[in-house]
């Protein structure tokens, strides 16, 4: 017993180092402790009170580098000012498209107007987009602005809208004022007119024309021009003129909203008009 | 050696601790935020001129105190540094000895190298980092440059036999 004893006295110091490691690593694996995390937090909220009133003092060693650091990014966002000031002119027309987008419910293709084929009252306008951008016939084609008309014909790369101005194109619309109900065509001669408003119906000038939701080729709500002129047709209903919120003689880019028609709806209501 | 001693020695250690976590990140280098470890070396003085249980029980306390105040893996600190305590006491030699001094810095550089590859080697612990990495980018900055320090602190502990100053 006594060599024993005298044994662990001659170990001691690796005993007391076993010792300590045993603790350390007890203490390592008890790291997700509660009271090692309260431990913890009260020791970093302490250190860090002093490390922010030390932090005043700056790093001999990085202060340089810090500069040079600076110097660099200073010199990176010049120029990119400089290219956001390139780009404000574009954003701007991109923040129109997104704010049309909120607008409607289907997805936009932008396109081109490659040409403008106005031939009396036929006119139409050729677009840079067609199947290959799943560009279907009777899509809605609009601009930030209000609504330009429908596709009625498509290749792979292009397709042909009927714009507003065309005698075959008619369109449900309602005054958004007063939620009146009319069909939009135009006249042949320089006029966009409303027909089937009753007499008594409430429109005045300046009242916004927007499509309908009866319409079956083009979403509800899309804007579509302002009353300009209201008057008696005949004994029974209002003539009204509109005015196109959509500037056709600069149109240069417009959006073809991926809008479908609801096919059942189409042909039942074919059907019954058959009958 | 009387608890005054013992006191002053835990004194000097709560000193270097409050130093070590608030100014020296002022000249920390590389963009690993690399430091010298004035603990350590106080500990390694410890165990070196005091024996392997005062220097690894000295390292130990001085560790969990870091571990504690840093915020950082509670336990390693006390582990590496109990074993940086312990091993200085393998090279003491009688009080006089000339080559004493010299082979400071070789001690404080040999203790501090395993103190820190078992620190970082286990901190590091499941990260995509090799050990080599580690070993290049903290252990041996780390240590090189806590040994330019341990160097300075031996030259003042040649001054003023700090050994005695502490006893």
């Amino acid at each position: 017993m006594k060599t024993f004893g005298l044994f662990l006295l001659g170990i001691k110091e690796y005993l007391i180092l076993s010792l300590l490691i045993v603790i350390s690593l007890i203490l390592i694996f008890s790291n997700d402790n509660s009271q090692v995390r309260f431990l913890r937090a009260v020791a970093v909220g302490f250190v860090g009170t002093i490390q922010s009133t030390v932090s005043a003092v700056p790093n001999v060693f990085e202060i340089e580098k810090e500069n040079e650091f600076l110097r660099e990014k200073n010199i990176e966002l010049s120029n990119e000012v400089s290219a956001l000031k390139e780009a404000r002119l574009e954003n701007l027309r991109l923040t129109k498209i997104l704010g049309l987008k909120e607008r409607n419910i289907s997805g936009v293709v932008i396109a081109k107007i490659v040409n403008k084929s106005l031939i009396q009252a036929r006119n139409t306008i050729t677009l840079n987009v067609g199947e290959a951008d799943s560009i279907k016939v009777n899509m809605p084609v609009i601009t930030d602005d209000g609504l330009v008309g429908r596709i009625v014909s498509t290749s792979s790369h292009y397709s042909i809208a009927q714009i507003l101005y065309n005698r075959s194109l008619s369109i449900s619309v309602k005054v958004q004022r007063s939620r009146v109900d009319g069909i939009l065509n135009y006249d042949g001669a320089g006029n966009l007119v409303i027909t089937n408003v009753p007499k008594s119906a409430d429109v005045k000038t300046g009242d916004i024309i927007i499509t309908s939701q009866y319409s079956n080729y083009f979403p509800a709500g899309v804007p579509v021009g302002t009353v300009v002129e209201e008057g008696n047709l005949d004994n029974l209903f209002k003539k009204v003129i509109i005015n196109p919120l959509v500037v056709f003689s600069g149109l240069e880019e417009v959006f073809v909203l991926r809008h479908l028609p609801e096919m059942e709806r189409l042909d039942l209501e074919t059907l019954y008009f058959k009958k | 050696m009387d608890i005054t001693s013992y006191l002053k020695s835990a004194l000097i250690l709560l000193v270097l601790i409050v130093i070590q976590l608030t100014f020296l990140s002022i000249i920390s280098i590389s963009k690993y935020n690399i430091t010298p470890d004035l603990v350590i070396i106080m500990v390694i003085y410890i165990g070196y001129t005091r024996g392997h249980i005062a220097g690894m029980v000295s390292g130990f306390f001085a560790g969990l105190m870091l571990d504690i105040l840093s915020g950082s893996f509670f336990g390693l600190a006390a582990l590496s540094y109990s074993v940086a305590g312990f091993i200085p006491s393998y090279f003491s030699k009688p009080s006089g000895d000339k080559s004493k001094r010299s082979s400071m810095i070789g001690i404080i550089f040999l203790c501090t190298l395993v103190a820190y590859s078992i620190f970082f080697g286990v901190y590091f612990q499941g990260s995509s980092i090799s050990f080599i990495d580690i070993f290049l980018r903290y252990v041996i900055t780390t240590t090189f440059y806590t040994s330019v320090f341990g160097f300075i602190f031996t030259l003042i502990s040649n001054r003023f036999d700090l050994s005695r100053s502490i006893n």
